[in-house]
C-alpha cells in the first residue's frame, strides 16, 4: 500500500529531518510511528499527503511514485488519504456538517449523497446531535471526532493522523483509539504518530520508531 | 460537474459574506470612501475640461482686408481662407457693416464718428476653427499662412488670451495628472489591500481546504466571486454617495455661481465614467483576491 525507498528530506542541508528511511505499509494494517519530539514522525508522515516533498528517494502509493507527481495532482491523491491533526484543522466558520460535507464537495458528489455519508460518519464517531454545532462549540474530543469524520467520509484507502489525541486527555484519548481501530477494522490502512505510550503498548500494534531521523526499530 | 461547480461556488461566495459580514460591510465602506474620493477628482476634472472647452470655442481669428478690393478679389480671398483645413466657418463683415456694429456699439457716443466723413473702418472676415484645432499652435501656423494671402492686411487672434488660455490647459492637464494619478495609485493600493486582508483573514482555511484535497481552482474561485461582488458594492456605494453630494453641492449653490465659470451647471459623471468605475471596482476586487489566496494555496 505504501513503500518508501530510500527516502530523505532536507529542512537543512546539514542536518537531515528524514535519513535513508526504507518501509513498507500494507493493507489493512494499522502502524504506530513514535520516537521523541524533533524525530521526524511529522515530516514522514507529511511526504505521504504530499505536504512535504522528498529530496531523495522514492514513494509508492497504491502503486504509484509520487516523488515526481506534480502540484496539480496533488488533491486528486489527498482525496484518496484521510488526514487528522492534533489541532484539529476544522473550518471555523462552518458547523460539522458544513465541514465534513465540504470534503465530498470537492469531489463532486451530489447534495443528497453528501447528506447520507454525512450522516452515516456523524453516527459513526457518535456526533450526530452536533451537527449543526460550529467547532468552537465542541470539547477537543469531539472536534477531533468531527476531524476524523470528515477524514474517513470519502472512504480513503488510508487514514493519517498525526498525534491526534495530543491535546486530549487519557480517556478521551482512549475513545479516540477506539474509533481509529473500528475504521482500521473496516479495512482502511491506518498510520498514526504518537508519543501516547500507555495506549500504544495496550494496543499491540506495528511500531515504527524513529530517532533523528533514522528508523531504529520496525 | 461544471455547472455544479458554479452552483456551488456562488454559494460559498455568497455564504462567505454572510459568515463575515461585518468584515464585508467594513471592505465596501473602506472601497466606497476610496473611490469616492476618486469620483470626486473625477467630477472636478472634467467639468473644468468642459469648461475649457467652451472658452476655447470663443477663439476666434479676424483677417482684416485693405481698402478698395473688388469683389472678385474679396471671393477669391473669401475661397483661399476656406481652403485651409483648420477653418469651421467664415463670416464677411463689410466696411459699411463693420462701421453701423460700431455705431451700435457706440451708441451713446455717437457724437464721436460723426467729424470721420469718410468710413475708416475696414472690412473684414471673422473666422471660426474646427474643435480639433483650437489651440495656440495650431492658431499660429493658419495666422501665419492666413497673412501671406494677398489683400490681406493684417490678422488678429487675440493673442494674450490664447496664450493664457494654452498655459492654464498645460498646468489643468498635467495638475490632473498628477493629481488623478496619485488618487488612482491610493485606490488601487486601498481597494486591493482592503480585499486582501479579508483573504489573510481566512488563510488557516485555505491551507485547511488545500488538505482536504481541494483543487487550487475550488479553493479559489469563491474568493474571487467574492473579491468581485465587495469590489462592486464599493464602487457602486461611492456613485450613490457621489450622486447624493453632488445634488445637495447644486441645490445650494447661489444661482448665478454657474456664470463665473461661462457655464450654467455642474455636470454629474458620464454613464460611461460611472461604467468605467464600477469596473474597476470589479477587477480591483478580482485583482486584490486573486493575488492574495494564490500566496496560501501552496499547501
Ligand atoms: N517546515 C520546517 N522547516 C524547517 N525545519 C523543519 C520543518 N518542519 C520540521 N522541521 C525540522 O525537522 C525535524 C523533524 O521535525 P518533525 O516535525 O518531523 O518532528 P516530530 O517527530 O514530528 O516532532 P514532534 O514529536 O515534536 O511533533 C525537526 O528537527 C524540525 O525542527
Ligand atoms: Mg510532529
Amino acid at each position: 500500500m505504501i513503500q518508501m525507498f530510500h527516502v530523505s528530506k532536507y529542512y537543512d542541508k546539514n542536518f537531515p529531518a528524514l535519513r535513508d528511511i526504507s518501509l513498507e505499509i500494507n493493507k489493512g494494517d494499522f502502524v504506530f510511528v513514535m520516537g521523541p519530539s524533533g524525530a521526524g514522525k511529522s515530516t514522514l508522515l507529511k511526504l505521504i499527503f504530499c505536504a512535504e516533498r522528498a529530496d531523495e528517494g522514492q514513494i509508492l502509493i497504491q502503486g504509484r511514485n509520487i516523488a515526481r507527481l506534480s502540484d496539480s495532482k496533488i488533491p486528486y491523491l489527498r482525496r484518496n488519504l484521510g488526514v487528522v491533526f492534533q489541532d484539529y484543522k476544522l473550518l471555523q466558520s462552518r458547523t460539522i456538517y458544513e465541514n465534513i460535507a465540504f470534503s465530498l464537495k470537492v469531489c463532486g458528489v451530489s447534495n443528497n449523497e453528501i447528506k447520507r455519508r454525512v450522516y452515516f460518519v456523524l453516527k459513526q464517531v457518535g456526533l450526530e446531535h452536533k451537527s449543526d454545532s460550529f467547532p468552537i462549540r465542541l470539547s477537543g474530543g469531539e472536534q477531533q471526532r468531527a476531524a476524523i469524520a470528515r477524514a474517513i467520509v470519502n472512504e480513503p484507502a488510508i487514514l493519517i493522523a498525526d498525534e491526534p489525541t495530543g491535546n486530549l486527555d487519557y480517556n478521551m484519548s482512549v475513545e479516540i483509539f477506539e474509533i481509529l481501530k473500528d475504521i482500521n477494522v473496516r479495512g482502511t490502512t491506518v498510520i498514526v504518530a504518537t508519543h501516547n505510550r500507555e495506549i500504544v503498548s495496550k494496543m499491540q500494534r506495528r511500531i515504527i520508531s524513529l530517532d533523528k531521523g533514522k528508523i531504529v526499530s520496525n | 460537474m461544471a455547472l455544479y461547480n458554479i452552483i456551488h461556488f456562488l454559494e460559498e461566495a455568497l455564504n462567505n459574506i454572510r459568515r463575515n459580514t461585518f468584515v464585508a460591510a467594513i471592505t465596501v465602506g473602506t472601497i466606497g470612501i476610496a473611490f469616492l474620493i476618486f469620483g470626486i477628482f473625477l467630477i472636478i476634472f472634467s467639468n473644468l475640461n468642459d469648461i475649457t472647452s467652451t472658452w476655447k470655442e470663443q477663439i476666434q481669428v479676424v483677417s482684416y482686408l485693405k481698402d478698395g478690393l473688388s469683389n472678385a478679389e474679396i471671393i477669391s480671398i473669401e475661397d483661399k481662407i476656406k481652403s485651409e483645413r483648420e477653418i469651421n466657418s467664415v463670416a464677411f463683415i463689410s466696411k459699411e457693416k463693420a462701421l453701423s456694429e460700431f455705431r451700435k456699439d457706440l451708441s451713446s457716443q455717437t457724437g464721436l464718428l460723426e467729424g470721420l466723413g469718410e468710413n475708416p473702418l475696414p472690412a473684414y472676415f471673422e473666422i471660426r476653427l474646427k474643435k480639433a484645432y483650437q489651440d495656440p499652435k495650431s492658431i499660429l501656423s493658419l495666422v501665419d499662412r492666413l497673412k501671406k494671402i494677398k489683400g490681406i492686411e493684417e490678422v488678429q487672434y487675440g493673442q494674450e488670451w490664447v496664450e493664457n488660455l494654452s498655459s492654464f490647459l498645460d498646468f489643468l492637464m498635467i495638475a490632473g495628472m498628477i493629481v488623478g494619478g496619485l488618487i488612482s495609485l491610493a485606490v488601487i493600493l486601498i481597494v486591493s489591500n482592503t480585499v486582501k486582508l479579508t483573504v489573510y483573514a481566512r488563510k488557516e482555511d485555505i491551507e485547511i481546504m488545500k488538505l482536504i484535497g481541494a483543487t487550487d481552482w475550488f479553493v479559489k474561485a469563491p474568493f474571487l466571486i467574492e473579491g468581485m461582488a465587495i469590489g462592486f458594492l464599493g464602487s457602486l456605494m461611492s456613485v450613490i454617495l457621489l450622486f447624493g453630494i453632488y445634488q445637495i453641492i447644486v441645490q445650494n449653490l447661489p444661482l448665478n455661481a454657474g456664470l463665473l465659470f461661462g457655464r450654467f451647471s455642474i455636470a454629474f459623471l458620464s454613464w460611461p465614467d460611472i461604467v468605467v468605475l464600477l469596473i474597476a471596482g470589479v477587477l480591483l476586487g478580482l485583482f486584490g483576491s486573486f493575488v492574495s489566496v494564490g500566496r496560501f494555496l501552496k499547501v
